[in-house]
């Protein structure tokens, strides 16, 4: 089997313990090819309100923060040949959908991500996308760090 | 007498009053008053959603005008940000042209490019009144009755998976927003100009008024905390024998372990309904897992 991780990350707590989690309990295999994804969500009424400056700097600083990661991970003696970074370009409805559609074009073995402590309500209300990708995703490790 | 005045600009939607004309989409109408919402005992009047008559045609319609209401609600514990959004309704309008379970409409913009939509009205109780005009115990309502109601349901739900599957969803499923017609007691949505801001679980609310209707409809209304609490000629011992896993994951007060209360409910369907309970561990994603497992249960009868 191919070691090729597909690792979803945006800028939180969760993503951050997701990584060093890898990082700190080696099961991180060092042949391992590692892809560090973003996925950007279309623009809801809400983020709407952020104003367009605001949204036009997004791609820009989660590239800066995508090549951060990589640092990270090169600094734990990971040949940085084998790390792709991956900003998607096209938005999509939800995170979830997102994560699918890159799996779906690439060659994973296991998918990577952080959770947010949630209670059942808000995962009822706003969704979980760990339990999202475990139900549509098949052939594939999904392994959920939680924060 | 004040002397009739015509409105080609709906902005100020709360001067237009009885009597006046809203010039639109090439026709006259003339308001003959403001639809109100019904719910809970709750009378309040909706100034944006005027009741008029074609003034050419005769024809009595209902128009609703652009209010672009937003206020934030909570949903167990969480905080969700409403709003309504006319562009919404007139383009599920279009897609839903033709289709029995929805609402049927045309929208227009007027002058000032406020949206509005002219709707049919739909004759019949909302599902909250009809339920509630059905005087008979719950055994024999269960028996007799809730079959039929549940394969109605299944035909609304239905046409709300098929707005998902668009992109769209309802965004204010109640009760009373479920129309049954009283022609051919076929069931109806109403009203879908609502939305909320919930980025990765889209649908989850409306499946979650779904599942409000569902336990509506199972328990013959809905059962809180306060009556089991108050109401032991009704209710007898239930207090003893319930938690707070029996409630609604959402609405804390409201019972959904209908099992307890009715004991003849077959585990079967009752599991349904605590999939929106707070003793759940998986919720439904999509409407159609709600509609496969009320099929199955539908066809066990």
């Amino acid at each position: 089997m191919k070691n090729s991780i597909l690792v979803a990350l945006n800028d939180s707590v969760s993503s951050r313990k997701a990584l060093d989690y890898m990082l700190q309990f080696s099961i991180l295999p060092k042949d391992a090819d590692l892809t560090l994804l973003h996925v950007f969500r279309k623009i809801s009424a809400g983020e709407d309100l952020m104003g367009e400056k605001f949204m036009k700097e997004q791609p820009a600083r989660f590239q800066k923060f995508l090549e951060d990661t990589r640092d990270k991970i090169v600094e734990n003696g990971y040949d940085p040949v084998r790390i792709e970074l991956k900003l998607t370009t096209e938005t999509y409805a939800t995170i979830t959908e997102g994560i699918i559609d890159q799996f779906n074009k690439g060659d994973y073995s296991m998918v990577v991500l952080g959770r947010k402590r949630m209670s059942k309500a808000e995962e009822f209300v706003l969704g979980d996308v760990g339990v999202k990708l475990v139900r549509a995703l098949e052939g594939v490790a999904i392994l959920v760090v939680k924060a | 007498m004040a002397s009739r005045r015509s409105f080609t600009d709906t902005t100020d939607f709360t001067s237009i009053e009885y009597g006046d004309e809203i010039v639109v989409g090439g026709s006259r109408f003339t308001v003959t008053g403001v639809e109100r919402e019904r719910r809970f005992g709750i009378d309040d009047p909706k100034f944006w959603v005027k009741r008029v008559v074609n003034a050419d045609t005769g024809e009595r319609k209902i128009i609703k005008l652009s209010f672009f209401e937003s206020f934030y609600t909570t949903f167990g514990g969480i905080k969700i940000r409403c709003f309504r959004d006319p562009e919404k309704e007139a383009e599920i309008l279009k897609l839903v042209k033709g289709h029995g379970a929805f609402m049927q409409g045309d929208s227009y913009y007027d002058e000032k490019g406020n949206n509005i939509r002219i709707l049919d009205i739909v004759r019949g109780k909302n599902f909250f009144l009809y339920l509630d005009s059905l005087r008979m115990p719950h055994e024999k309502y269960f028996h007799e009755e809730l079959p039929a109601i549940l394969s109605q349901l299944v035909e609304a739900f239905r046409a709300v998976g098929f707005i998902h599957r668009n992109g769209f969803r309802h965004g204010d499923i109640r009760s009373d927003h479920l129309m049954v017609n009283h022609e051919d007691g076929s069931y109806v949505w109403i009203d879908f100009d609502y939305d909320y801001d919930a980025k990765e679980n889209p649908f989850g609310l409306d499946i979650f008024g779904m599942g409000n209707i569902l336990a509506y409809a199972v328990g013959k209304g809905y059962h809180n905390h306060y009556m089991i609490s108050n109401d032991p000629h009704t209710y007898g011992d239930l207090k003893e024998r319930i938690t707070l896993r029996d409630f609604s994951i959402i609405h804390k007060n409201r019972l959904l372990n209908l099992q307890k209360l009715f004991p003849y409910i077959p585990r079967m369907l009752n599991d349904i309904i605590m999939h929106f309970s707070a003793e759940a561990t998986i919720f439904y994603e999509f409407v159609d897992e709600l509609i496969e497992d009320l099929n199955g249960y539908l066809r066990s009868l």
